[in-house]
C-alpha cells in the first residue's frame, strides 16, 4: 500500500464515521435566533428567517476594503484624518494586569483600555488620551511597580503588538521591550520581557474576552498549547505572564514568533536545586548514585510544580514537588531500560558506579548516531528529525538510528556492543 | 441515515476548492441558512477528522463537531475573503477542541479503539480499524498533520503556516507519521 492509497482510505475512514449533526446544528442557531440581541461585538445574531439583515452586503465588503486600505498605509489625501483618528496600532501589556494601548500613526494613544480587573485598578485616575506612547507605558509600568504586580518574584511582561506594517510592527517590539527594561532598570528590578506581533481574528478575539485576557495573552497561550496540547486554554488563562512564561523557558519549547529578554523570575519557587535534594531525599538516594536527571517546571492540578525525574540503577524515579512550598506531590517508581537517547553531561563522562558500568558494556547513543552518519556520508546538519532508540531484538542489544535528509530517507540499525552497522536502508520519500 | 449518505459522501469531493466555498460562507454572513447546510456538507468530514484528531476521542470530537459549524454561522458575518476558508473554518475546530482538553488527560489508547465499536454499523471493520490505528499509533501532531492534508486537503505549506512549523518539519513528520501508520496496518495483516 502506497501513501497515495493510504491518503485515499483515510480519507474514506473519516468521510464515512463522520456522525451528521445537521440536525443538532440547525436547530441550535434557530435558537439562539429567539435570543435577545446582544452587544455589538460580542456575537452575531444568528436569523434562520431569509429576511432579517443586520448588515449590508456592501457594508460588509467596504470594511474590509477598508481594513486593507489601513493596511497599505492609508492613501494621499485620507493621511491626514486617519493619522488622527485612526487606530494605527494596539499594544497590549501582560502582567497580570492586562492593558491595551490603541496609538495613532503619531504614536499617540487614542484609548487605553483595561481589560480584566486588575487592570481597571492600573488605570483608575489615569488619562492617557493623547500621551505619547513612551509616557504612557512608563506611567502603566510605574503603577504596575508600584502596585506590587511586578516585583523581583514576578518580573515578566508581555508585550503584543498589533499593526498593519510587519517592520512597524517588529520595531516597535524592540523598542519598547528596551524602554521597559530600563525603566525596569531604574527600579532596580530585573525584568523579562515578551514580545510578540499579534494578528487577532474573531476567534482569538472571543476566546480573550470569555476568558478576560488581553489578544495577546491568549496569541502566548494558543502557541503554548499548540506544542503541548495537555493544556487546557482557561487554566493557562489564569496563570501570570511571569508563570506563563517560565513554563515555556522550562520545557524548553521554542515559540520562534515570540522573542524575550531576560529571565522569568522563579524566585517566589524554592527553585530546581531544592526540587532535586527533596526528590533524592525521599528516595534515599544521593546525587552520586543517579544516573541522569530531568528537573521541568509544569502547571499541573491548578499549581505550579517541578517535576524530577532521574535513573538509579535499573529504576526510573518520577517525582512532582510543589513549586511553592516543596511538598511532594507525586512520585512513582518503575523498572525500566536504561536511559538511551538521553544525553547525560555534555562530554558524557559521568562518574557514578551506575554509569561506569553500562558504557562498559554499550556504546552510547551519540556515538551510535555518529556511525550511522558518517557511514552514510551525511553532515548531523543536513539530517533532520532524527531519532535514536535502543531495542533488544532476538537477544541482540542494538540501537535503530534514523533520519531524513533531502528527500531521502535514512535507517540504521547498529550493534550496541561494538557498534557494527547490522542492518541499514535508504530509500526516496515522496 | 448515515447509510443513505455514505455513497453520497464517497463521490463528493471532500476538499472542496475555495471557490466553492467562500461564496458559501458569505452568505452564511446574510443569514442563509441553506448556505449553512451546504457548507456543513461540503466540510464535515474535514471537521470531524481534524478535531478527532485533536480531541482523540469521538463522542468529543462529535461535540466539537456541531460546536465550529453553530460557531462558524455566527462569525461568518465578519469573514473576509482571504482563499482560505479551511484555514479559517479548521481554526475555529482548533480553538473549540483544545477548550474541550480541559482537566481531561488523556485516554489509554485502548479505550479509543473502543469508542469506536459505538459507531453506526454502516462504517466498515476496515475502517473502525484504521482511524483507532491512527489514534494508537500517532503522536497528538502527527494526527493533526494527517487530517489537516489527507482529509482536510490542506496543502503542506498552509498547514505549515497554520502551525507555525516550517515546511520541511511539516513534510517529515507527515511522512514518517505515514510510515507509521502503514507499519500498524500491515502488522495487523501479518498477526
Amino acid at each position: 500500500m502506497n501513501d497515495r492509497e493510504l491518503e485515499a482510505k483515510l480519507q474514506r475512514a473519516v468521510a464515512a464515521s463522520t456522525p451528521d449533526v445537521w440536525e443538532q446544528i440547525r436547530a441550535r442557531c434557530a435558537a439562539a435566533e429567539n435570543k435577545p440581541q446582544p452587544a455589538d461585538e460580542a456575537g452575531a445574531v444568528v436569523s434562520f428567517s431569509a429576511a432579517r439583515k443586520r448588515r449590508q452586503p456592501w457594508a460588509r465588503a467596504l470594511a474590509c476594503v477598508a481594513a486593507l486600505v489601513l493596511v497599505i498605509g492609508g492613501f494621499g489625501m485620507f493621511r491626514q484624518y486617519q493619522a488622527q483618528h485612526a487606530v494605527d496600532s494596539v499594544i497590549a501589556l501582560d502582567v497580570n494586569p492586562s492593558v491595551e494601548l490603541q496609538i495613532n500613526a503619531e504614536e499617540r494613544v487614542l484609548h487605553a483600555v483595561a481589560r480584566n480587573a486588575d487592570a481597571e485598578g492600573i488605570l483608575d485616575g489615569m488619562d492617557l488620551s493623547g500621551a505619547t506612547l513612551d509616557v504612557a507605558v512608563n506611567a502603566l509600568i510605574g503603577s504596575m511597580l508600584k502596585n506590587g504586580y511586578i516585583s523581583e518574584l514576578a518580573n515578566s511582561i508581555l508585550v503584543s503588538v498589533e499593526s498593519g506594517d510587519q517592520a512597524r510592527s517588529t520595531a516597535l517590539q524592540e523598542r519598547l521591550a528596551a524602554e521597559i527594561d530600563s525603566i525596569l532598570q531604574s527600579f532596580s528590578v530585573e525584568g523579562a520581557v515578551i514580545s510578540q506581533t499579534v494578528t487577532s481574528d474573531e476567534s482569538l478575539a472571543a476566546l480573550a474576552s470569555e476568558n478576560q485576557i488581553s489578544a495577546g495573552k491568549a496569541s502566548l497561550i494558543n502557541t503554548i498549547i499548540a506544542q503541548n496540547s495537555l493544556y487546557s486554554f482557561t487554566e493557562l488563562a489564569k496563570l501570570s505572564i511571569n508563570e506563563l512564561t517560565l513554563l515555556v523557558e522550562s520545557q524548553q519549547e521554542t515559540l520562534t514568533e515570540v522573542v524575550s529578554t531576560g529571565t522569568a523570575s522563579d524566585k517566589a519557587y524554592i527553585g530546581r536545586e531544592a526540587a532535586l535534594a527533596l526528590a533524592l531525599e525521599h528516595s534515599g538516594l544521593t546525587e552520586a548514585d543517579i544516573l541522569y536527571q530531568e528537573i521541568e517546571m509544569d502547571f499541573d492540578d491548578g499549581q505550579m510544580v517541578y517535576e524530577v525525574e532521574f535513573f538509579a540503577g535499573e529504576m526510573k524515579y518520577e517525582y512532582e514537588i510543589a513549586a511553592g512550598d516543596g511538598a511532594i506531590l507525586k512520585m512513582d517508581t518503575e523498572a525500566e531500560e536504561r536511559p538511551i537517547g538521553q544525553d547525560t553531561a555534555a562530554d558524557g563522562n559521568m562518574d557514578s558506579p551506575g554509569s561506569a558500568a553500562m558504557r562498559g558494556e554499550y556504546i552510547t547513543a551519540n556515538e551510535a548516531r555518529a556511525i550511522a552518519l558518517l557511514h552514510a556520508g551525511i553532515d548531523e546538519a543536513d539530517a533532520w528529525e532524527m531519532e535514536v532508540d535502543f531495542d533488544v531484538d532476538d537477544g541482540v542489544a542494538l540501537y535503530e538510528v534514523e533520519w531524513y535528509s533531502g528527500r531521502m530517507e535514512y535507517d540504521y540499525e547498529i550493534d550496541a556492543l561494538n557498534g557494527e552497522i547490522l542492518q541499514y536502508d535508504a530509500e526516496v520519500e515522496d | 441515515m448515515l447509510t443513505d449518505r455514505s455513497s453520497a459522501i464517497v463521490k463528493m469531493n471532500p476538499q472542496a476548492p475555495a471557490a466553492v466555498l467562500e461564496p458559501l460562507i458569505l452568505a452564511m454572513g446574510r443569514q442563509d441558512a441553506q448556505a449553512l447546510e451546504e457548507f456543513y456538507r461540503q466540510t464535515r468530514s474535514a471537521v470531524y477528522g481534524y478535531a478527532l484528531s485533536i480531541t482523540a476521542n469521538s463522542a468529543d470530537a462529535e461535540d466539537v463537531l456541531q460546536d465550529t459549524f453553530v460557531q462558524a454561522y455566527t462569525a461568518a458575518g465578519r469573514y473576509c475573503p482571504s482563499g482560505k476558508p479551511m484555514a479559517w473554518l479548521l481554526t475555529i475546530a482548533r480553538n473549540l477542541a483544545l477548550m474541550r482538553l480541559r482537566g481531561t488527560k488523556r485516554v489509554a489508547p485502548l479505550d479509543e479503539a473502543a469508542s469506536f465499536a459505538a459507531l453506526p454499523d454502516a462504517v466498515s471493520g476496515e475502517d473502525r480499524l484504521l482511524l483507532a490505528a491512527a489514534l494508537q499509533v500517532l503522536s497528538d501532531e502527527e494526527r493533526q498533520l494527517v487530517m489537516m492534508h489527507t482529509v482536510a486537503g490542506l496543502k503542506h505549506r498552509e498547514i505549515a503556516e497554520m502551525q507555525q512549523m516550517p515546511l520541511s518539519t511539516v513534510l517529515a513528520k507527515y511522512h514518517r507519521a505515514l510510515k507509521k501508520l502503514r507499519k500498524k496496518l500491515t502488522e495487523g495483516e501479518d498477526a
